[in-house]
C-alpha cells in the first residue's frame, strides 16, 4: 500500500511541511494503534439529532472502487485510489497518496441499520445513518 | 519545469470566503489543495484535488508572468452538529509558476470526482524533436 507516499517539497512554507509531517505521523501511528491522530482517509461526523452523517475526503475515488459497512456501532470505510496513468511522464511532484485503504470510526450513537443511505458526489462520500428510536433527542414536557 | 509561487496559503485557513464571489478567493481565505504535476515532453499536467467542488466553480487564470492561478469555490456546504473533524471544506486556490517554454493559450482542464486536472502544451518550438541520423 502506498498510503505514506507523501513527498516533502523544501521552499514552501513551515506550517505547510508541518502539517504533512503531522499526517504522516497519524498514518503511521493510526495503522499500528497508537495515538488518537487522523487516520486515511480524513473522516468528519456530525450529529445531526435525527441522523448521524459521516464525510469521508476521497477525491478521485471512483463508486466501483468504494465500500461501505457497518457493523454494531463501527462503520468501516475500504477502497483504492488508482493512480493516473502517466507511464511516459515524469513525476516533478506528488502530495495525493494512491493504492488501497481502509478507515473505521466508531459512531457515538445507535443507529438504525436498514436505513443507511451512502452517496459519493464530488470526491466526497457521504453517510447518512438515522439514529435509533431511543437515540433520537427528545423533549420532555414538564407537569406542573 | 514549473515552480510554485512562493506564497501559499495557509493549511487550515479560516472559511470566511465561503459564498463570496470567485474573485475574492485568495491566499489568506482559502485552502491549499494537494498537488500532483507531471511531465512529457510535450505537456506539463498539474492536478489538484478538489473535493466537494462542481464543474464550473473553478476559475483558472494566466497572468503575463506566465503565472497560474487556480481558484475554486466549494459548493458543498459543511453540515452541522460537528462531532469529530478531520478535514475541513471550503474554498481553494493554488498558484504555479510555468516556465516560458509552456504556451498559456494550450491549456486544457478536467473535473472529476472532485480532482481537477490541467493540461498545458509546451510551445511548439521548443517540443523535442527527434533527429534522424543519415548514413
Amino acid at each position: 500500500m502506498a498510503l505514506s507516499d507523501w513527498t516533502f517539497t523544501p521552499g514552501s512554507g513551515f506550517e505547510r511541511e508541518f502539517e504533512r509531517l503531522r499526517r504522516q505521523m497519524d498514518d503511521v501511528f493510526g495503522r499500528i494503534g497508537l495515538g488518537s491522530g487522523a487516520g486515511f482517509p480524513a473522516v468528519n461526523i456530525y450529529d445531526q439529532g435525527e441522523e448521524m452523517l459521516v464525510a469521508v475526503h476521497a477525491p478521485g475515488v471512483k463508486k466501483e472502487d468504494l465500500s461501505v459497512e457497518l457493523r454494531e456501532n463501527t462503520l468501516t470505510v475500504s477502497g483504492t485510489r488508482k493512480a493516473p496513468d502517466h507511464a511516459d511522464a515524469q513525476v516533478l511532484r506528488e502530495e495525493s497518496a494512491y493504492g488501497g485503504f481502509k478507515r473505521s470510526v466508531r459512531i457515538p450513537t445507535r443507529v438504525q441499520h436498514d436505513k443507511i443511505e451512502a452517496s459519493l458526489k464530488n470526491g466526497i462520500l457521504l453517510v447518512k445513518m438515522p439514529k435509533s428510536e431511543d437515540a433520537k433527542p427528545k423533549h420532555i414536557a414538564i407537569n406542573a | 519545469m514549473a515552480s510554485e509561487v512562493e506564497k501559499q496559503p495557509r493549511r487550515g485557513a479560516g472559511k470566511e470566503a465561503a459564498g463570496t464571489a470567485e474573485n475574492l478567493i485568495e491566499l489568506e481565505s482559502a485552502f491549499l489543495p494537494d498537488a500532483a504535476i507531471y511531465e512529457t515532453g510535450d505537456n506539463l499536467f498539474i492536478r489538484l484535488d478538489l473535493p466537494g467542488v462542481e464543474k464550473g466553480e473553478v476559475r483558472i487564470d494566466v497572468d503575463e508572468t506566465n503565472t497560474l492561478q487556480m481558484r475554486a469555490r466549494n459548493a458543498f456546504q459543511e453540515p452541522s452538529g460537528m462531532v469529530l473533524r478531520e478535514f475541513a471544506m471550503g474554498n481553494y486556490y493554488r498558484s504555479f509558476r510555468l516556465g516560458e517554454e509552456f504556451d498559456k493559450d494550450a491549456i486544457t482542464a478536467k473535473l472529476e470526482d472532485g480532482v481537477l486536472e490541467l493540461s498545458v502544451a509546451r510551445k511548439e518550438e521548443v517540443k523535442p524533436k527527434r533527429i534522424s541520423i543519415n548514413a
